[in-house]
C-alpha cells in the first residue's frame, strides 16, 4: 500500500497545486567528480537555495532571499557497468526567521541503469539519509527515477544538447512523524564536453506534512564537472 | 543586553558566510585546477549529428536509392566527424535486419554493419572470440555484435548488395563488451576477422552518470 502511495503521490502532484500558494525558488548549484583509474570516484557538491520573498506592505516588492546551503560531499564504488553504491555526508545550513539551523547528514546510496541504448538513459537511484538537525533526527528514503537523451542524433557529442526529466519521491520519518515530498524535474544540459555540462530546468516539489500542503517551484542551474580519462573510443 | 544579541547573532551570520564562501573558495579551486588540465589535453571531438536525406553526398544517395530505400524503413541520417575526418551514414531496417551504410565526405561505400545476436556468429569463430576473451579478462559480458561487410577494393566502384550479405561474404565482427580487469571495470569495442581473431581495441568512455547520481 505504502508502495502505491510512494508512485501514485508523483501523479497527483499537479492537482495540489492549484489548491496551495507556490512558493519561488533559485537553486544554483556545483558538482564536482574525480574518478580515480579503479572503480572509486569522489564527488563534492554544493547548492544555494534562494527564495522569492515578498514584503507585504504598500510599495513592497519581490527580492531573491538565500535561505538555504547544502554542501554534500559522496564516495562512489562502481559494482559494475552503470551500477554504484555511494556514501556520503552532508553540511545543511538554513536561515529561518533570521536564525540560523544546522543538519548533518549521513547519506547511503544504489543507483543503476536500467535502459541505455542510442544514447538514451533511464536510470534510478534509491537513497537513505539519516539527518542530525538541531529540531531531532529524520530518517528520509528517497527513490528517483530519470530519462535522458540527446537532443540531436543518437549520441552525446561535445557542444549538444540533452533533455532531462526526472521524478523522485521522499518519505521522512521518525517515531514521531511522517512526511511526504514529490519532485519532479524537466530541464534540458549543454554538454560542453565530457568534463563539464551546465543543466537547468524547473523542478516542481509539493510536500506533505501532517494535514500541510507546501508547493514550491524552483529553477535549478547545476555545474557538472567531470575530471576522469580522455575523450570516448581511444584507439589501441 | 540587545547589543550583546546583535553581536552574537553577527558572529553567528559571519560564520555561516565564512561556511558558504569556503565551500566556493575549495569548488572555485578545483575549476581552476580543471581548467588548467583541460588547456593541457588535447580534446578531439568527435560529433554525430542527424541530417536531411538531402544533406547526404549525392554519389551516397544514388547508391541507396538504387539498391535499398524501395525495401526499407526507418531509414535515417547521420553526420560523423572526428574533427579530421567527415564521414555519412545510414541506419535503416530491411527484411526485419538492422543496417548501418557508412560513407566517405566524397559519398564513396566504406561498409555495411549488421546487427546480430552473439549466437549468429558460427561456433567456429565463436570458439575463437570466446578463447580470446576468457584469456585477457576474468569476466566480461557482450552487450552488442555487429556483423561487417567491406567493399572489395581490388574492384573499381566496387558496392555491395543486400543479396550478397551473407554468413559467407562477412569481414569483420564488431563486439562491444564489458569487461572486468583486476579492480577496474572498462567497456571495449573489439574487431574481430572472420576467424575470429583480434584485430583492433577501443577503449568505450562512457558518459558520465552524475546528473543522475547528485
Amino acid at each position: 500500500m505504502r508502495l502505491f502511495f510512494f508512485f501514485s503521490l508523483s501523479f497527483t502532484s499537479f492537482s495540489v497545486i492549484a489548491q496551495t500558494n507556490t512558493q519561488l525558488q533559485w537553486e544554483p548549484s556545483v558538482s564536482y567528480t574525480y574518478k580515480l583509474p579503479n572503480r572509486w570516484a569522489f564527488n563534492a557538491n554544493t547548492m544555494f537555495r534562494n527564495r522569492m520573498v515578498e514584503y507585504n506592505g504598500e510599495g513592497a516588492e519581490r527580492e531573491m532571499e538565500w535561505v538555504l546551503n547544502e554542501t554534500q560531499f559522496f564516495a562512489t564504488y562502481s559494482l559494475w557497468k552503470n551500477t554504484k553504491m555511494s556514501g556520503g555526508y552532508a553540511f545543511q545550513s538554513r536561515l529561518t526567521d533570521e536564525q540560523f539551523f544546522d543538519e548533518h547528514r549521513l547519506m547511503e546510496q544504489f543507483a543503476f541503469v536500467i535502459y541505455a541504448l542510442h544514447g538514451k538513459r533511464i536510470a534510478n537511484r534509491i537513497r537513505l539519509e539519516q539527518r542530525i538537525r538541531q529540531s531531532g533526527y529524520q530518517n528520509r528514503l528517497r527513490y528517483r527515477l530519470g530519462f535522458d537523451s540527446p537532443l540531436n542524433g543518437e549520441e552525446l557529442d561535445p557542444g549538444e544538447l540533452y533533455g532531462i526529466v526526472t521524478n523522485e519521491v521522499l518519505y521522512t520519518f521518525n517515531n514521531v512523524q511522517q512526511g511526504w515530498e514529490n519532485r519532479l524535474f524537466g530541464g534540458i544540459g549543454w554538454f560542453f564536453n565530457r568534463q563539464y555540462k551546465l543543466q537547468t530546468g524547473i523542478m516542481y516539489r509539493v510536500s506533505r506534512s501532517g494535514n500541510r500542503y507546501r508547493n514550491v517551484l524552483a529553477l535549478s542551474t547545476i555545474m557538472y564537472i567531470n575530471r576522469r580519462e580522455r575523450q570516448k573510443k581511444i584507439r589501441e | 543586553m540587545y547589543q550583546s544579541l546583535w553581536s552574537t547573532w553577527v558572529n553567528k551570520f559571519m560564520h555561516r558566510i565564512c561556511l558558504v564562501h569556503l565551500a566556493w573558495i575549495i569548488l572555485g579551486g578545483i575549476i581552476v585546477a580543471t581548467n588548467v588540465a583541460i588547456a593541457q589535453t588535447d580534446l578531439k571531438q568527435e560529433v554525430e549529428k542527424r541530417i536531411k536525406k538531402s544533406e547526404m553526398p549525392s554519389a551516397a544517395l544514388n547508391y541507396l536509392s538504387e539498391h535499398w530505400l524501395n525495401e526499407s524503413r526507418k531509414i535515417r541520417y547521420y553526420y560523423e566527424t572526428d574533427g579530421a575526418n567527415i564521414s555519412y551514414e545510414a541506419k535503416l531496417i530491411r527484411e526485419k535486419r538492422r543496417f548501418s551504410i557508412e560513407f566517405d565526405s566524397s559519398g564513396s561505400l566504406q561498409d555495411i554493419e549488421e546487427l546480430i545476436d552473439y549466437e549468429q556468429i558460427p561456433a567456429s569463430v565463436q570458439a575463437n572470440i570466446d578463447l580470446t576473451l576468457s584469456q585477457k579478462y576474468s569476466k566480461y559480458r557482450i552487450q552488442r555484435v555487429q556483423r561487417q561487410f567491406l567493399p572489395d577494393t581490388t574492384q573499381q566502384n566496387a558496392l555491395l548488395h543486400f543479396s550478397g550479405l551473407t554468413t559467407e561474404t562477412v569481414d569483420n565482427f564488431e563486439i562491444e563488451i564489458d569487461t572486468q580487469e583486476g579492480s577496474a571495470v572498462q567497456s571495449y569495442e573489439m574487431l574481430f576477422n572472420v576467424e575470429g581473431l583480434l584485430v583492433q581495441r577501443r577503449t568505450i568512455i562512457r558518459r558520465s552518470l552524475d546528473n543522475f547520481l547528485y
